[in-house]
């Protein structure tokens, strides 16, 4: 079995499980193969076969050992040369702009990403100047032939009710551009918080049809203003709210629960912040956070089957359950975490463009600005790699449902986000794994049809279309 | 016509000296081989195909 690193362990509950790293295929080991209660207390992470076998060496490890080899044959557990359209392409075209005009916000949030930056800080990017940018992307796109949509969002670090009159001038602008040009340009608004919503704002969203609004869950009095303010919306809007959670949020379930009260959708997820935010991440309080996503999970599978495809059906684009949940039914392969600085960039209110809006400020991430330098040109220094090329990452079971470091979440961390990565974010997308995948084994089994369903309403293809049970399965191919 | 076989979404049997592998969901015949390893590995191949797996560019 030397041969192969793609055999991985883990284990859930009552249930371990063998996970194939590279086809991202994974299986539940009957009861049979469960190692002894004793043993397993110490496995809460996902590890190599090779080294479980190791330490727990026994005749149902040698067991399982032996049925590797034999399902390697079928280069089940076989690392593949990796087809070459999945190769990440660092002078791919920039087609994602991120315009951040100022930091002007009406609130205070514990989890802004710019707070500090706002402070003494008075600077705009002017409509020209946007406008002026706009206009670049879009001739380079053209220029290099590219037949892709072009995207553009605006007012991540800041409130964009307080400055809507800019996004509609700009969103009549690229209007325009697009008759002109005849391309596919999109224009997205950021979340909002919903506090002092304008009427050119609901107007707006009213044809738009989808309203994000961030929120802070622990702020009831801001909360109560925001449910009153989303009855300015017509029916017709899709809802969506977005919560950040930190070390200290429980009890997952009712926070949805609530939400859907006044939302169509929502989407909890781990905030990135500081180790000197107010509720920072540790190692010893991720443990709570497993802690109270089994409660979740478990409180989900003992739904009905129409209250939980309900359930599912409601979770948001940016929920990182949800996330984690389509990643493992699809079985997409995530080569680099997200386009940040290599199709996408964003812009700072003095011009500067970054990576992602959540690294603006950090010198070493800048990657030029619109006075020195055409987007064709920028630096591309920080462009996450190849996560089969970042050291730790390669020899990690789920490196391709993660796709590498987030660059923000490691600078935050303090570490540095291109060498370092063994971090608390890690460990937070293990956890998110290892849960979702006890989620879906019990799921199937409970409910056969249930996230097959669940996923093509989403038009995405379900790729655990094999015998999940290990036993099952090598009986099958011997 | 042999008994048949399934795993997931896939069945395989053997029928007029031929291993027949199909996909249940769309009754789609996916290949027909004169040995049962190589219905198999067909089997093996689709299962750990790339093709279209590829990241969707999704933001943070």
């Amino acid at each position: 079995m030397t041969k192969s690193d793609e055999v991985f362990f883990f284990k859930f509950r009552d249930t371990d499980f063998l996970l194939d790293s590279f086809s991202q295929m994974f299986w539940f080991l009957e009861k049979n193969y469960t190692i002894s209660e004793d043993s397993s207390e110490n496995i809460s992470s996902i590890i190599s076969f090779e080294n479980l076998i190791k330490e727990y060496n026994n005749i149902y490890h040698q067991g399982i050992k032996n049925r590797i080899r034999y399902l390697q044959k079928f280069n089940f557990f076989v690392k593949k040369k990796q087809e070459p359209h999945l190769n990440n392409n660092k002078s791919a075209l920039i087609d994602c702009i991120v315009i951040n005009p100022s930091t002007t916000c009406n609130s205070d949030c514990w989890y802004c990403y710019v707070n500090h930056l706002r402070k003494n800080n008075s600077r705009e990017l002017s409509t020209d100047q946007i406008k002026g940018l706009i206009e670049k992307v879009v001739e380079a796109n053209i220029k290099l032939g590219c037949d892709k949509q072009i995207c553009f969002s605006y007012g991540y670090t800041s409130e964009i009710t307080l400055n809507f009159d800019q996004f509609l001038e700009v969103n009549t602008f690229i209007e325009n551009i697009q008759k002109e040009k005849n391309i596919q340009i999109s224009f997205f608004p950021s979340s909002t918080n919903l506090l002092q919503p304008t009427a050119d704002f609901i107007d707006f969203m009213n044809s738009y049809g989808y309203l994000t609004v961030s929120l802070d869950y622990e702020n009831l009095i801001k909360n109560k203003k925001v449910v009153k303010n989303l009855e300015l919306l017509d029916d017709s809007v899709v809802k969506h709210c977005y919560i950040p959670i930190n070390s200290e949020t429980k009890d997952y379930y009712s926070i949805y629960v609530e939400c859907l009260k006044h939302f169509d959708l929502s989407s909890l997820r781990p905030v990135r912040i500081p180790k000197d935010a107010k509720y920072p991440w540790t190692q010893d309080n991720l443990n709570l956070v497993e802690k109270e996503l089994s409660k979740l999970i478990l409180t989900l599978l003992e739904l009905a089957e129409k209250n939980l495809l309900e359930f599912l059906e409601s979770l948001g684009s940016s929920d990182y359950f949800g996330r984690y949940l389509e990643k493992i039914l699809t079985r997409e392969k995530h080569l680099t975490r997200c386009p940040a600085g290599r199709t996408a960039v964003a812009i700072d209110w003095n011009g500067n463009y970054y990576p992602c809006s959540g690294l603006i400020g950090i010198e070493d991430f800048k990657l030029g600005s619109i006075q020195e330098s055409n987007l064709e040109n920028i630096s591309r220094k920080s462009v996450q790699e190849n996560v089969d090329k970042i050291e730790t990452c390669s020899k990690c079971g789920i490196k391709y449902y993660c796709g590498g470091p987030c660059l923000d979440w490691q600078v935050k961390e303090g570490g540095n986000a291109l060498k370092d990565v063994n971090s608390i974010e890690c460990k937070m997308n293990h956890i998110y794994f290892r849960v979702t995948a006890y989620f879906v084994y019990k799921t199937i089994e409970n409910y056969p049809g249930l996230l097959k369903k669940f996923l093509e309403k989403k038009k995405k293809r379900f790729r655990l279309n094999y015998a999940l049970n290990w036993e099952n399965f090598v009986s099958f191919f011997t | 016509m042999s008994e048949r076989e399934i795993c997931g979404d896939f069945e395989i049997y053997f029928e007029n000296d031929w291993w027949i592998v199909k996909k249940i969901s769309d009754e789609k015949i996916i290949g027909r081989f004169l040995n049962k390893d190589d219905a198999l590995s067909k089997i093996a191949s689709v299962l750990q195909s790339d093709e279209n797996r590829e990241e969707t560019e999704s933001v943070c």
